[in-house]
């Protein structure tokens, strides 16, 4: 038959293998779930939750909020301008195309986390090293997805503009961004949403916000408390994929 | 030859990178105002290159392209933006700027001649609404002015690329098959208002048409390309069964 060709046979195998090695790796053993007793015991020390901890906690969420907003919006400020100069059809010319994709790479290669150490030693503990590497990290990733929709875009509007007699940025911002701008948008309101999760991460390493106060709950056990910052993290969570997506539909 | 030439295409030919054949080949021609010029040929021809060197958005690998006297081939982008003012142009697939409304569109005709801080913000001024709210009126879409372009049928979406046109007052009207998306009433409609603004603004109008009886009905000159060559120039009474199969063979 014609459905299963020679190459998807293989394509499985090869697929099969590399998963049984990854698992292999991973010591991926099912079997461990038998001690899940434990996980329900140790869950069960999560309640009740810790209610008194509450206001403290939403104005810790209310900087992570803070935290991942900045991140990610600055991000997108100064990652759309570049990505008129990173995409093929709008770059001025092919040399600064290519150094500025090979910059975004670079970007967007190094995880927020490692940025976030190394600004540690020149800005000290706190909120301020935590933005900058989130906006460092969603400069690549934005630059890199919208450029890519910026080379998608109808070339028809684009035509129009250039024989209207405009210049080449009008043309660009009125015949490009109205067709990219509900990607864009939704690609902005996903990266928020990461940027939430990364600065929990931050908070670790002293970045502070909600994240910080989780780590800090675990390591002292205070397992009520830590019920109380995974909850509000999920509500954030919740709460800006809510938004994303009726800001979304007010522009479309 | 009368000096009222407003283009002249001296010896021009194009070749696309990487292309074995010329897409225009050694053409030359003078276009003058007043003229209602209809250019035939099959897919392929060379009909949309021809139009894009008028404009200056494709630039001959060799030959001329004189506008009012002057060589454009050697202009700077500045210089052909300038050029570009003088020349509205419409497409087969409309070009309009989606999510926008007609009167934004139309405004937009208004890109070529500011280009300032305003302009970036998309701020008009009081003259230049009334302008665009006129052009709108002219090609009868006032009842839409505010609708969003995605929403007209075909027809409508046409014309407001010819009011977008008009916004920039050209001397040249350019239309590269504007009704070949288009069913043959509303492309006669289509024909009709582009020979009414022709005739009401004085302007040289060069439309390039798969029908054959569109270029007979409304045309004072017609062009027929063959694999970039030049095959036939004159006026639409001229045009013959054979001459037509020979065009479209
Ligand atoms: N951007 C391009 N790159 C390479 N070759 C091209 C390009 N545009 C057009 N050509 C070639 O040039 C020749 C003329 O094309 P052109 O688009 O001018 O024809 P046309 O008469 O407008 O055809 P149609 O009726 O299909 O629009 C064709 O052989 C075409 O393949
Ligand atoms: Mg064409």
């Amino acid at each position: 038959m014609a459905w299963f060709k020679r190459r998807h046979i293989i394509t499985t195998l090869l697929l099969t293998i590399i998963v049984l090695i990854s698992m292999r790796a991973m010591e991926f053993d099912l079997t461990k779930f038998r001690d899940f007793r434990n996980m329900i015991e140790f869950l069960s020390g999560w309640y009740p939750i810790d209610t008194e901890i509450i206001p403290r906690m939403i104005m810790e969420s209310l900087d992570t909020m803070a935290m991942a907003f900045l991140g990610s919006f600055l991000g997108l400020v100064v990652a759309l301008p570049l990505a008129f100069v990173a995409a093929r059809n709008t770059s001025r010319s092919p040399f600064l195309y290519g150094t500025f994709r090979i910059g975004l790479s670079f970007l967007r290669s190094v995880p927020e986390i490692v940025f976030g150490l190394i600004l540690l030693t020149a800005l000290g503990l706190g909120p301020f090293p935590a933005v900058i590497a989130i906006i460092l990290h969603n400069i690549g990733v934005l630059g890199k997805l919208i450029s890519e929709l910026i080379e998608a875009a109808d070339i028809g509007p684009q035509e129009a503009m250039k024989s209207v007699g405009a210049s080449r940025w009008i043309a660009n911002l009125f015949a490009i961004i109205p067709q990219i701008w509900p990607n864009v948008l939704s690609h902005y309101f996903y990266r928020f949403e990461v940027a939430i999760r990364t600065s929990l991460i931050l908070g670790f390493i002293g970045g502070g916000g909600i994240g910080q106060q989780l780590f800090n709950h675990f390591k002292t056990f205070q397992y009520q408390a830590v019920a109380v910052d995974v909850l509000l993290i999920m509500i954030m969570v919740i709460l800006v994929d809510f938004a994303g997506s009726k800001i979304r539909e007010t522009v479309i | 030859m009368e000096n009222n030439a407003i283009i002249e295409l001296q010896n021009i030919s194009v070749e696309y990178p990487g292309s074995d054949h010329f897409a225009i080949e050694d053409l030359s021609l003078t276009m003058e105002t007043g003229e209602f010029i209809c250019v035939l040929g099959k897919s392929g021809a060379g009909k949309s290159t021809m139009i894009r060197c008028l404009n200056g958005l494709q630039i001959p690998t060799e030959g001329h392209v004189l506008f009012e006297g002057n060589d454009i081939t050697a202009y700077k982008e500045n210089k052909l933006r300038e050029v570009r003012t003088n020349m509205g142009m419409i497409f087969q697939h409309f070009n309009l700027i989606p999510r926008l409304s007609v009167m934004q569109n139309v405004l937009t005709g208004t890109f070529g001649k500011r280009n300032d801080v305003l302009s970036l913000i998309g701020y008009f001024d009081q003259k230049e609404r009334e302008q665009a709210r006129k052009a709108i009126d002219a090609v009868e879409l006032s009842p839409h002015t505010n609708k969003r372009v995605e929403h007209l049928s075909g027809g409508q979406k046409q014309r407001v690329a010819i009011a977008r046109a008009l916004l920039q007052r050209p001397k040249v009207f350019l239309g590269d098959e504007p009704v070949a998306s288009l069913d043959p009433g509303t492309a006669n409609r289509i024909f009709q208002l582009l020979k009414r603004i022709h005739e009401k603004h004085q302007l040289l109008t060069l439309i390039n048409v798969h029908d054959v009886n569109l270029a007979k009905k409304y045309a004072t000159r017609v062009l027929a390309l063959k694999d970039g060559k030049l095959i036939f120039d004159g006026k639409p009474e001229r045009l013959t069964e054979e001459l037509l199969e020979t065009i479209y063979e």
